[in-house]
């Protein structure tokens, strides 16, 4: 049974966090790429992403974000990622995510690394 | 623990390592086609096929650009296209490959900076290709990843055909339901139209409806004229409205005999209707004319008492007259369009319109052609030569009586119709006493045949004779026949006993 997408986004210090929960995929994953447009246009340079513990990312999900990673590249925006499952921390280390956004254990970890 | 054991373990735990990381790579590849084929695989629009699978397998291999085409390659044309990561300039290019037919695979590949093309085609009608850029971690693309892009490849193959299918069945289903819409719109216009077409009109264009015989050809019938007498004066005192319905009450009883008898009301004027009647058989139409003329007077009578003190009561004056007339359509062309009328034009139909002038109010007037052929069925009161306008000679003309024989001969006017002539080409001797003639038929019927080629002149209306026929399919019969009528060298004969039909 999929579970609704939910997107929240908050600010902390200098960082846009933007907390994903609920299954990531081609067909739901439009509300991340609105969350990062929208921290984006408000001039965010480090970007957050965090991911609840019961969160499921499949490759087309995978492909939203490597959309948001491309435009991020463009923009010289640093992005991190928390949360993951030791799961899809292999996977996105596989498919060559955490080249371009460094994967951490907790928040905290990768708001002191920014 | 020695140091070589040491190794030994470290490298067995790097394997495993491998082992797990190449076991996790199947299960997520696994995922992938297992996705694919619950997320493609129910959708029936192309374009969301190939977003979709565009997506999952840039999710897959991890690469920031990827591109589907579907394209028909025969007609230069690009039926779909999805990209991700590739500008305006490489789509131009890829939809300038396949417009020039230089789409192969090796040109998409370095145009667009591919380091691989994985190629699918739809019914062997349409070319497809997933292309994808480097890998994000930079690997090069293994023999698995190919593998499995294949696999996506015809899954995603599989998946536009179903949806072709199911467009074709939609568009189809949309057609069907527009033709229904049609069909249910021409029935509404044919159903109002045929209120103004002759009968004769909408069986000519039922029969042959791309095509419809309507130019004029000489046909052989009966023209009947109806108006009421003094309409000019009842218009005059009477408003519109009520001159209208004062004619369509009386119009609409007149309509029941003419129908009945098979007539086709082909003119309404005001005050007047023209009917003609036709059958392959002369008399039958004559007898059909005759029958509904007499029963348009009748009906008038029973209108005139049952609308007693609402309208004045009316008289109808009829005309009859039986002959060759041009029946078809006449075109008439004008500067602003073509009006298009189907009647019976001639000299038929011109006496027939004079005699209805011709006669009083409530009589029948039929000419001499007509009286010919009705026989002795009806009473007739013989008004002698007239002159007609317009008409050169004088013609006979004949009153035709309403008499008590109307209810027998209108039931025999029904058998007939219910038994009707076909031609058929037996060969018939003719005994007339002791002396036999040979002859050959016309047309017959259950009970009735015409026979030509035999001296009408010793035949006698209501007399007997034996007919021996020859037929081809049932041999010899014999019968005895009475003469009905002789009519233009024909005789028509009634025998009591069925023919061999």
């Amino acid at each position: 049974m999929a579970k609704d997408l939910e997107i929240s986004i908050r600010l902390k210090a200098d960082v846009s966090i933007i907390d994903i929960k609920g299954d990531v995929t081609a067909p739901t994953g439009q509300p991340i790429e609105d969350a990062y447009h929208k921290v984006t246009g408000a001039g965010a340079k480090k970007i957050l992403f965090t991911f609840a513990s019961d969160c499921y990312i499949n490759s087309g999900g995978i492909a939203i974000l490597i959309g948001i990673l491309s435009e991020t590249k463009k923009n010289g925006q640093v992005v991190r990622m928390t949360g993951l499952s030791a799961h899809f921390q292999k996977i996105f280390a596989m498919v060559g995510i955490t080249k371009y956004a460094q994967v951490f254990p907790s928040e905290d970890a990768a708001l002191a690394e920014f | 623990m020695k140091p070589t054991e040491l190794k030994r373990l470290k490298k067995r735990l790097r394997e495993a390592a491998r082992a797990q990381q190449e076991l996790e790579r199947r299960m997520f590849h696994l995922k992938t086609l297992y996705d694919a084929s619950r997320e493609i695989g129910f959708l029936i629009d192309t374009q969301a096929i190939l977003q979709n699978l565009l997506m999952m397998v840039i999710g897959t291999f991890g690469t920031f650009r990827g591109v589907i085409l579907l394209a028909d390659t025969e007609r230069g044309s690009v039926e779909a296209l999805t990209q991700r990561g590739l500008d305006e300039q490489a789509m131009t290019t890829l939809a300038d490959m396949v417009q020039s037919r230089r789409f192969t695979e090796d040109n998409v590949t370095a145009s667009l900076n591919l380091q691989v093309w994985i190629p699918f085609s739809v019914k062997n009608q349409l070319t497809g290709g997933i292309g994808l850029g480097e890998k994000m971690t930079g690997e090069p693309y293994t023999l698995d990843d190919l593998e499995l892009l294949t696999t996506l490849a015809n899954q995603a193959a599989m998946a536009i055909q179903n949806a072709t299918a199911h467009e074709e069945v939609v568009r189809y289903a949309e057609e069907l339901a527009a033709s229904l819409k049609r069909i249910q719109i021409l029935e509404s216009i044919k159903t109002n139209l045929a209120k103004f077409v002759p009968k004769t009109v909408r069986d000519l264009i039922e029969e042959s409806p791309e095509a419809p015989s309507l130019d004029k050809r000489e046909a052989d019938l009966s023209v009947l004229f109806a108006d009421i007498t003094g309409y000019t004066r009842l218009s005059a005192q009477m408003d519109l409205d009520r001159v209208n319905q004062m004619v369509e009450v009386y119009f609409g009883a007149f309509l029941d005999e003419i129908l009945k008898y098979g007539g086709d009301v082909n003119e309404t004027a005001g005050d007047g209707l023209m009917v003609i009647f036709r059958d392959p058989d002369p008399r039958q139409h004559a007898t059909a004319a005759a029958l509904a003329a007499l029963g348009i007077q009748r009906r008038t009578q029973e209108v005139n008492a049952t609308l007693e003190g609402f309208f004045e009561p009316i008289a109808m004056h009829v005309g009859v007259n039986s002959g060759i007339a041009a029946v078809g359509a006449t075109k008439i062309e004008g500067a602003a369009g073509t009006r298009w009328t189907y009647t019976a034009s001639g000299p038929t139909t011109n006496v027939a319109a004079r005699l209805a002038a011709l006669g009083q109010g409530g009589s029948v007037v039929i000419s001499e052609e007509t009286r010919q052929r009705l026989g002795d069925d009806f009473d007739v009161e013989d008004l002698g030569p007239q002159s007609l306008k317009n008409v050169a000679q004088p013609v006979r003309v004949y009153r035709l009586l309403p008499v008590g024989r109307e209810a027998a001969v209108s039931q025999a006017f029904a058998a007939r119709r219910r038994h009707p002539r076909r031609p058929v080409f037996w060969s018939v001797r003719v005994w007339i006493g002791e002396q036999s003639f040979e002859g050959r038929t016309v047309d017959a019927s259950l009970h009735g045949v015409r026979l030509t080629d035999v001296p009408t002149a010793l035949l006698e209306v209501g007399k007997f004779y034996r007919l021996d026929i020859h037929t081809d399919r049932h041999g010899e019969f014999s019968c005895l026949a009475e003469v009905r009528n002789i009519t233009d060298g024909s005789v028509g004969l009634e025998s009591k006993e069925p023919l061999p039909l």
